[in-house]
């Protein structure tokens, strides 16, 4: 009797342990035998109640699978089910991760409140977002008018001033979490010509160009279509007569499409 | 009066739209090293044993939109596919499927004096669910912008899929294989709209994913076989 039960205890681990093992990416454990492994799944029999099931997990669902005995099964092109008994193999999933590209279009508007101006911007965004990246580098163009306080403009000597200028330059966006929080980092160089009129009712005209940094943090939906919204500091330092710097904040609402 | 009378049709029209058991199988691509099997087979009309399965029962008495568990939830109820029809209409698509995987030299849906084998089998299983969206539901409201707006959400669901007892025959009645019981379980989420309608393109896109297997597994569980 004592062998016997000696000889259970042996064996009942033993038994227990006959089957193949995949664990899955969510966790689960399945106790089961494999019987093919090819580039991208694994198919396995496993029990249920008395009758036995053929299954199959995609490589992107596992995160290792190991084999209780030695396989050598027929195999065809691209299987492999020759491994090392009891060697759990660990799964890459990175490698079966298809990388998606999706075209993202935004157009926004934006309030600015800066030190010495004030005023408004409608800015295109046109980005690839890939899956696996966490950058993203948009192209886009944008529109923007700002009004010189009159405090601040009063310090130089002129009684009204144009402005006129183009920005180019890039506006990355870094994912924060998942598809929907991004950090906004801009710069963006600034070229165009300011036309003057001074007391005098002299005019000149001058040639501009200066710097445009940002720093944001934006929501963007994950939907095809949705709502962005952000918000975020600015600075410009351009070489103007009449507004040489300003720092600012912005808030900025739009749609993604 | 006028108004009435012409949008009454139309709701009777929306009332009674039939869901179609189908799947896109022209970008299922064939490798050239694979193995076709040189024989003619019948994929005869699958046996119906989901009704027998406590977990499908729900589909035969409830409308697509129930609640499961506590939880609003879409289903692809049986209601909305032609009475009687799944069976056939999956029976189909694996004909379809194994035509274009060239598992067989051809593939015949149900029965074909050109077919030297057939195949049978039971669906046990055909079942999806997936958790209502209330966001969806709010994007409806703003028509169709905002129908589209939302068009990207998804929720959790769950798809069951499963095929027993396939067994391949001589047209003689000679047991060439048992190919035996072919199960999978989809937990995921999934794409999601107002209206539970979703969810039927959903099982039909699972069905797709599962057909592509068993022709693996069928492929595989032959290889044994000398075909003369």
């Amino acid at each position: 009797m004592k062998r016997l039960l000696v000889s259970l205890m042996v064996s009942i681990p033993l038994i227990a342990s006959s089957q193949d093992m995949i664990i899955l990416r969510n966790g689960d454990t399945l106790n089961c035998t494999i019987n093919k492994i090819d580039s991208s799944s694994i198919h396995y029999n496993f029990q249920k109640g008395d009758r036995i099931i053929t299954s199959f997990a995609g490589m992107n669902e596992i995160r290792s699978y190991r084999f209780s005995v030695l396989k050598n099964t027929l195999a065809s092109p691209g299987d492999s089910l020759q491994t090392v008994s009891g060697n759990p193999v660990i799964v890459d999933t990175s490698a079966y991760v298809r990388s998606s590209f999706k075209w993202i279009n935004m157009i926004t508007y934006s309030q600015r409140f800066g030190l010495h101006a004030k005023g408004w911007s409608v800015q295109y965004y046109g980005y690839a977002l890939k899956d696996n990246k966490k950058w993203v580098i948009p192209c886009g163009f944008g529109l923007e008018s700002f009004k010189i306080s009159t405090e601040y403009f009063s310090q130089f000597d002129y009684q009204s001033a144009n402005i006129n200028y183009c920005l180019a330059g890039i506006s990355p966006f870094r994912k924060l979490f998942q598809d929907k929080i991004w950090l906004n980092l801009g710069l963006q160089l600034i070229i165009g010509t300011e036309n003057l009129i001074d007391f005098y009712d002299n005019k000149s005209s001058n040639m501009i160009y200066g710097i445009n940094p940002s720093q944001g943090i934006f929501f963007i939906s994950e939907s095809k279509i949705g709502i962005t919204c952000g918000f975020g500091f600015y600075e410009k330092l351009m070489n103007s007569e009449v507004f040489k710097n300003d720092l600012g904040f912005k808030i900025e609402l739009g749609i993604k499409f | 009066m006028k108004t009435l009378i012409y949008l009454f049709p139309l709701f009777l029209i929306s009332c009674t739209v039939t869901q179609k058991v189908i799947y896109k199988t022209d970008d299922l691509s064939v490798q050239p090293s694979v193995r076709t099997y040189p024989i003619r087979v019948e994929v005869r009309i699958l046996t119906d044993n989901r009704a027998h399965i406590d977990e499908n029962k729900i589909l035969f008495s409830d409308p697509r939109q129930t609640t499961l568990n506590g939880k609003k939830s879409c289903i692809n109820s049986e209601q909305h596919y032609k009475p009687d029809s799944v069976v056939s209409q999956v029976s189909r698509m694996i004909a379809e499927h194994f035509n274009k995987a060239r598992l067989f030299n051809l593939s015949f849906y149900n029965q074909s004096p050109y077919s030297g084998y057939y195949l049978t089998g039971t669906l046990n299983s055909f079942y999806g669910q997936q958790e209502f969206s209330t966001g969806a539901l709010i994007g409806a409201q703003f028509g169709v912008v905002g129908a589209i707006a939302t068009s990207g959400l998804k929720t959790p669901g769950k798809i069951i899929i499963e095929i027993a007892d396939m067994k391949l025959y001589r047209k003689d009645g000679t047991l060439i294989k048992d190919l035996g019981n072919f199960y999978k379980e989809y937990e995921e989420d999934l794409p999601v709209d107002a209206s539970c309608w979703c969810i039927y393109s959903n099982v039909n896109e699972k069905l797709k994913d599962f057909n592509s297997h068993l022709v693996e597994k069928i492929r595989t569980d032959l290889a044994d076989v000398t075909f003369e």
